[in-house]
């Protein structure tokens, strides 16, 4: 065991040092390479190379996937760091969304015109704000959403949380369904949505003729993108792993830990709850707008539903919860399969049994990642990339429990043994104490618990 | 059950007290080098234990001239608690003088853990109010009163299992870092400065506590002392003018538990912190405290010094149960009983109320 602690150690301290200079080269190395990858490699490769890549992995896939790590992370900080199992985290990738349609899109509803750092042409109708603007907007309007439906729960732990967190996420995609008329306003066009939405505009690498202005689905867009996503997502690592190290995170794992040990210990509950509501929930909100205006380019209250909370769980989950890297893992996986993976899986199984699963395999995707989930629950509970102090919980009892089933005790018993002899005269009166309470035992029993029983 | 059998099971429960109040020794009587060499405290001619008993007025509760409220670390007044029909505890007076080691002992059941919980801020008084330094606590919640210097131990070890012993420690510091989000996240000087003396301070903590190794291990790894150990590092994070601690000495062997009294008092000594111990156990009792309060189904049975206590009628009878037709003996004086041997000590009463 003193191995197996060590080696724990062994890994955390290494995982310390990466944290500290290697991660963001490393993450940047990776969102280059793939943005080189596909913006000059794959273009000068013969065909035979650049099609299964584009078929496994086309550009699109590549950019959802990263908007659903930002999701994932953002749902991390909720359940993984602050133990707080959220079901409705959907409300804030929905409010995140119509942030974008009210201050980056065509208006549906109003008529003044409003242009600020916008890609867009000048002339063009409706509220036009840039795109990292919005992304902070929606942030801090999600922040205050997540606080709003963080403060009732407050009270609430385990299953009850749970519950009330789902209802919210349903009571927000229900509020833009009927959106259209509240109040005799239109809020934000109901059941139609909102589109198109801004795409993102790259600045000065437009206008230097480097990259094209405006972000759309094109081709190139879709390249460029990669950098844009890859930035937010880096920044969300960032910030996650930062906060993990400071005084909150802290009080969050020990939140997680144990509710009671941690207030009796100065945590601040209600406050340090409802931070992780709020960080959490300005990750999603910046992911709303990436997904608004990077993949969707529209937004729609049925883009909003339960199963889209239950998939970033899923992912938070299967990619080891409280660890960054497991969950940005668990988020490229499972977007994947969900996105482009499960269909070309249909199609090579196709290409080799003559069958027709390249349609069906898609459809029946929540079968596939529910099985996948029970089939994680069975045999890697702790995730695929779990966090160090995760893995030592499920992998062996903690010492006091092996202790308690004698495993220990040993040295326990040596240390003792020792002070007894100090004075034998104290065995034999041990002894004999002894002696006498195992033959009154019978009798005794009873009694005693009568006697309990009477003072309770 | 029969007459007979239930006067057997009062007559072994009898012996046990008895061995208990001979074997714990009398530190405090000064004609009785046993306690204090068995437990070897170098600093008892400092700290007044043996003899020469600071007993600091406005302690027992109403004492004329002195106001208990300012005389006292934590004073609890008057305190009533009602769960529905059932009064858990009943009208009962504390007071923590400063520097003090002061114990709230009694049966099973008898509503020490209500009442504690009630001085940390987990159950609300019925009736009553808890003032801490002269100030009125009683609305406190539970994390503020920890800010403010009301720590606490559990009864049944409550670290942040999958947290490092370091980490425990810099947890209850919360209260005392200032670093918010944003300065986390950009990791601003003053962070970082900040951080690093939370890592000092908490290693010097865990020395104190003499588990300094441990620094890097996770709590559930430490054996079962050293997680006790931890909780009362954690809890000193904390700043504490007051360490409650709850039964801290279930589980641990004679040795572990003899070292403990020496780490009270140096609590006590060099830090100037007033300890208060919960217990059932009367011999751990008896060894360390310089005043004792007896609960008994929720009321207040009685106060004062190790030796009154031991003398005490009432008290016998909570812990023996009153015979009917005999008159409950006496236990022997301290002085009489034959020199114990501390291993042999067993809790008076087996198991304990959730």
């Amino acid at each position: 065991m003193a191995a197996a602690t060590q080696a724990a150690q062994g890994s955390s301290g290494a995982r310390h040092s990466l944290g500290r200079y290697g991660w963001p080269i490393g993450y940047v190395v990776v969102i280059l390479f793939l943005f080189f990858l596909y913006f000059s490699i794959l273009p000068a490769l013969v065909k035979p190379v650049q099609a299964p890549v584009l078929a496994w992995l086309p550009v699109a896939t590549i950019n959802e996937c990263l908007m659903w790590a930002i999701m994932a992370l953002g749902l991390n900080v909720v359940v993984g760091y602050a133990g707080l199992l959220d079901l409705g985290y959907v409300a804030f990738w929905a409010l995140g969304g119509y942030t974008a349609g009210w201050l980056m899109a065509f208006p549906f509803n109003w008529e003044w015109d409003f242009h600020l750092l916008s890609p867009v042409k000048s002339t063009l109708p409706g509220t036009h704000i840039n795109f990292w603007l919005v992304a902070i907007v929606a942030g801090v309007l999600c922040a205050i959403l997540g606080l709003i439906i963080g403060a009732p729960t407050l009270r609430l732990r385990g299953d009850y949380l749970a519950l009330v967190t789902l209802g919210f996420g349903e009571v927000i995609t229900q509020f833009f369904r009927n959106s259209n008329d509240i109040g005799d306003a239109n809020l934000a066009n109901g059941d139609q949505g909102i589109s198109p939405i801004d795409p993102i505009g790259t600045g000065p690498l437009g206008a230097a003729g480097i990259a094209p202005p405006l972000l759309t689905n094109s081709a190139a867009g879709n390249v460029w993108k990669i950098l844009v996503l890859g930035l937010l997502v880096g920044i969300c690592i960032f910030v996650s792993l930062r906060i993990r190290e400071g005084r909150l995170g802290r009080a969050w794992l020990a939140l997680r830990e144990d509710e009671l040990a941690a207030s009796m210990m100065g945590v601040p509950l209600v406050r340090v709850k409802l931070l992780a509501y709020a960080v959490g929930a300005f990750f999603g909100g910046i992911g709303g707008v990436a997904n608004a205006s990077a993949i969707t380019t529209a937004v729609s209250p049925s883009g909003f539903d339960f199963g889209k909370s239950v998939l970033v769980l899923l992912m938070v989950v299967l990619g080891g919860m409280g660890n960054v890297w497991g969950v940005t893992i668990g988020a490229f996986l499972l977007s994947w399969l969900n996105s482009n993976g499960l269909k070309q899986i249909g199609v090579q199984i196709d290409a080799l049994a003559g069958t027709n699963l390249e349609a069906t395999l898609p459809r029946y995707n929540y079968v596939i990642l529910g099985l996948l989930l029970v089939l994680m629950m069975l045999f890697r509970r702790e995730g695929l990339l779990p966090e160090s102090r995760t893995r030592a919980l499920m992998k062996m009892p903690s010492r006091t429990e092996a202790e308690s089933l004698g495993a220990d005790s040993l040295e326990a018993e040596a240390e003792s043994e020792a002070v007894e002899h100090a004075d034998a005269q104290g065995d034999a009166r041990i002894a004999a104490s002894a002696a006498a309470m195992a033959g009154s035992a019978p009798a005794a029993g009873p009694s005693s618990t009568a006697r309990r029983e009477d003072e309770s | 059950m029969s007459e007979s059998s239930r006067g057997r099971a009062e007559k072994t429960a009898r012996e046990t007290l008895a061995d208990v109040t001979q074997l714990g020794g009398t530190p405090n009587s000064p004609d009785d080098p046993s306690g204090a060499a068995g437990y070897g405290r170098p600093d008892s001619a400092q700290s007044g234990i043996d003899g020469t008993l600071q007993r600091p007025e406005g302690t027992a509760a109403g004492a004329p001239g002195v106001d208990p409220v300012e005389a006292n670390v934590l004073y609890a007044d008057r305190i009533t608690i009602r769960f529905g029909g059932l009064t858990a505890v009943d009208n009962v007076s504390f007071a923590i003088p400063p520097k003090s080691v002061v114990s709230l002992i009694g049966p099973n059941g008898a509503g020490k853990t209500t009442f504690f919980n009630v001085l940390t801020g987990l159950y609300e008084a019925t009736e009553g109010a808890v003032y801490l330094e002269g100030r009125d606590i009683t609305a406190v919640k539970p994390h503020k009163r920890a800010a403010m210097g009301l720590a606490r131990t559990f009864q049944n070890i409550r670290l942040f299992g999958l947290m490092t012993a370091e980490e425990n420690v810099m947890v209850a510091m919360h209260s005392h870092l200032r670093a918010g989000v944003m300065s986390t996240i950009i990791r601003t000087p003053g962070q970082r400065r900040e951080e690093r003396e939370a890592r000092e301070t908490a290693r010097e903590l865990l020395d104190y506590v003499g588990i300094g190794k441990t620094v890097g291990e996770l709590a559930r790894n430490l054996s079962y002392g050293d997680q006790r150990r931890l909780e009362i590092a954690r809890a000193m994070a904390l700043k504490p003018k007051v360490l409650l601690l709850d039964e801290p000495t279930a589980g641990m062997n004679p040795q572990e538990s003899a070292n403990f009294n020496d780490f009270v008092y140096r609590v006590r000594d060099e830090k100037g912190i007033s300890v208060l111990l919960i217990e059932h156990d009367m011999s751990v009792i008896m060894k360390i405290s310089e005043r004792i309060t007896v609960l008994d189904r929720g009321a207040m049975i009685a106060e004062g010094t190790p030796d009154d206590i031991r003398n005490n009628q009432q008290v016998i009878e909570a812990y023996l149960g009153k015979t009917g037709t005999r008159e409950g003996r006496r236990l022997p004086a301290p002085g009489a009983a034959a020199l114990g041997t501390e291993n042999g000590t067993t809790t008076t009463t087996d198991g304990e109320q959730a």
